[in-house]
């Protein structure tokens, strides 16, 4: 027998080891997780392991007998989600409060990492089940992490429960292509099925499972919920990270299938979208609380990042990158904003607060502005070319009906995104805002980042969906 | 006994858990709804590895009460923290949240 080892390639796994480091330092090590010293500790590790991600680039390592594939699609998400993991320990920073135990929150936050650099590069749907848990059962924890607060615990339960359930669904989802095929592999999808009448079931299943983490329906109840209870620095994150990862596992599972599983995949991503677009976006008019239309929204941007996936031959998978890269942008730095004007208050910041901040921290007013426009999808910003790419491609694969439906969505979306807009610069005494932190913050520095890049991508468009179409060679020219 | 005897119970498990999880409200009740439609899973794996394909299903039975086991484990702590906090574990009683 050959020994076992020859095909395990660490190398493969080098951020996630980092990482793991990191964050058992932070556990173990004496004075490593204690008071201030925690947050540079983490941000140090964040940075080394990014940094391990351009030495991986272009070498497609295999590990672990391909149950570990860490090609370019997987170190680009890689880069995004630990960009990401950045902006939010910058939001943690003042969003935490002075305590002892600080070490802990940011060790779980760079297991979840680990978990989703897992995710984003497997081979097999058991190891996408893995590495959904580690990230899940490190997330449950985070938002309920400040013990004391009521909201709190209540997001942290309802984000455990459902999610609970959809790691059941996906598992069900596994059971069933062990059963079809014979195999967990992702590549078994295209190979020929003993029993493949349960191919559909299982596709669906799965997929459904993975909505969970994208705020999907059915799973989707859960985001408005744990965005409010959850500290606004892990709201950051699980608005934009866990999206990331299972966007691009979705990406592998539609590149992967075939057949009658095909098209039960894509009977599933098209419900999916249309009903996130019906429900995020009316929901999302009738918010007062700032975070809670945001977390409304974020579930109707997932619906529109939805169309790319059955579209991946006319060019969908690079426009579902694409919208990746400038959903986190502007995103990140809408929660980024939020961090910074509801910093260490309490009780949920409402829209009505944000009046007259135009004249009061008219920067701040700016870059606010910017990230609602994007994300409305007007020119000149990222938001306009990240949706007129995804409808291009879902235009040209025949899905004219969903495109239909999700430019109405927009159109319904100015009159919630655009009110930010209207409040903050025509009306005046809000009285939620004092106080603000004067100078140049961390977070301040983060969300100036975001706004040029969000403006940069809708400046520069072709070269961003280049970059974004040249990590997944494979989806792109083999469907 | 054939194989479909076997899934039958195994999806009809399932259904078990996903109909009590939607209609129970206690939470404790629902970590248990989990935990039937975690192991209707698990015999599913196992009727597929008996009958189709060997050992290693049997495999992935073990990896799934693992990551169970530790699901269970941080689930405990929250429900725990929560009914410290809110004195009461009927999920439709704690509802500060809405909107």
């Amino acid at each position: 027998m050959a020994p076992i080892f020859q095909d395990v390639n660490l190398y493969c796994l080098l951020p996630e080891l980092v990482l793991l480091t990191g964050a058992v330092v932070l556990l173990f090590v004496r004075g490593a997780g204690r008071g201030s010293a925690a947050l540079p500790v983490a941000a140090t590790t964040v940075i080394v392991a990014l940094a391990a991600v351009p030495l991986l680039w272009g070498e497609r390592a295999v590990g672990f007998g391909g149950m570990i594939v860490k090609d370019n699609g997987a170190l680009l998400a890689q880069a995004l989600l630990l960009i990401t993991a950045l902006v939010s320990f910058a939001a943690a920073a003042d969003a935490l409060p002075e305590r002892k135990n600080n070490g802990e929150y940011y060790s779980l936050l760079l297991f979840s990492l680990v978990g989703m650099g897992i995710m984003t590069a497997a081979g097999d749907l058991l190891v996408i089940f893995l590495g959904m848990e580690i990230l899940a059962l490190s997330l449950y924890v985070l938002v309920g992490f400040l013990k004391v607060v009521r909201a709190g615990m209540e997001g942290a339960v309802k984000y455990f429960l459902l999610g609970s359930v959809a790691s059941a669904v996906f598992l069900l989802g596994l059971a069933l292509t062990y059963g079809a095929t014979g195999s967990t592999q992702l590549v078994a999808f295209t190979a020929p099925a003993t029993m493949p009448a349960l191919l559909p079931a299982a596709a669906v299943l799965l997929v459904v499972g993975l909505g969970f983490k994208i705020a999907a329906p059915p799973f989707h109840m859960w985001a408005p919920d744990v965005y409010e209870g959850a500290p606004i620095s892990v709201a950051t994150y699980i608005s934009v990270a866990p999206k990331i990862a299972a966007f691009v596992v979705l990406l592998r599972l539609a590149g992967e299938s075939a057949g009658p599983g095909r098209e039960a995949l894509t009977g599933a991503f098209v419900f999916m979208s249309v009903a996130g677009m019906a429900v995020g976006n009316l929901a999302a008019l009738r918010q007062t609380s700032l975070v809670r239309m945001l977390a409304y929204s974020g579930i109707a941007q997932a619906a529109y990042i939805l169309i790319g996936l059955p579209a991946l031959s006319a060019g969908g998978a690079a426009a579902v990158s694409f919208y990746l890269l400038v959903y986190m942008f502007m995103n990140l730095g809408a929660f980024a904003s939020l961090a910074h004007l509801s910093r260490r208050r309490t009780g949920t910041l409402r829209i009505d607060d944000l009046a007259g901040l135009a004249s009061r921290a008219p920067g701040h007013a700016f870059a606010l502005a910017v990230f609602m426009i994007a994300l409305t999808g007007i020119p000149p910003t990222g938001g306009f070319f990240a949706k007129f790419y995804v409808f291009k491609a879902g235009i040209q694969a025949g899905y004219l009906g969903v495109v239909l439906v999700a430019v109405v969505a927009t159109v319904v979306s100015c009159f919630y995104y655009l009110r930010v807009v209207m409040v903050m610069y025509g009306e005046e005494g809000g009285a939620g805002l004092r106080g603000l932190p004067a100078g140049v913050t961390m977070l301040g520095a983060a969300i100036g980042v975001m706004v040029v890049m969000t403006i940069l991508t809708g400046i520069l468009p072709e070269r961003f969906l280049q970059a974004a179409s040249a990590a997944f060679p494979l989806l792109a020219a083999g469907m | 006994m054939t194989l479909y005897h076997f899934l039958g119970l195994g999806l009809l498990l399932f259904a078990i858990g996903a109909a009590g999880f939607v209609i129970r409200n206690n939470a404790v009740v629902l970590l248990l709804c989990i935990e039937i439609m975690l192991n209707a899973v698990n015999l599913i794996l196992a009727s597929f590895a008996r009958y189709l394909y060997g050992a290693e299903g049997q495999i992935f039975i073990f990896i799934i009460m693992t990551v169970a086991a530790a699901e269970a484990a941080v689930g405990l702590g929250i429900v725990i923290a929560l009914h410290r906090g809110h004195g009461t574990l009927a999920m439709n009683r704690i509802k500060d949240l809405k909107g």
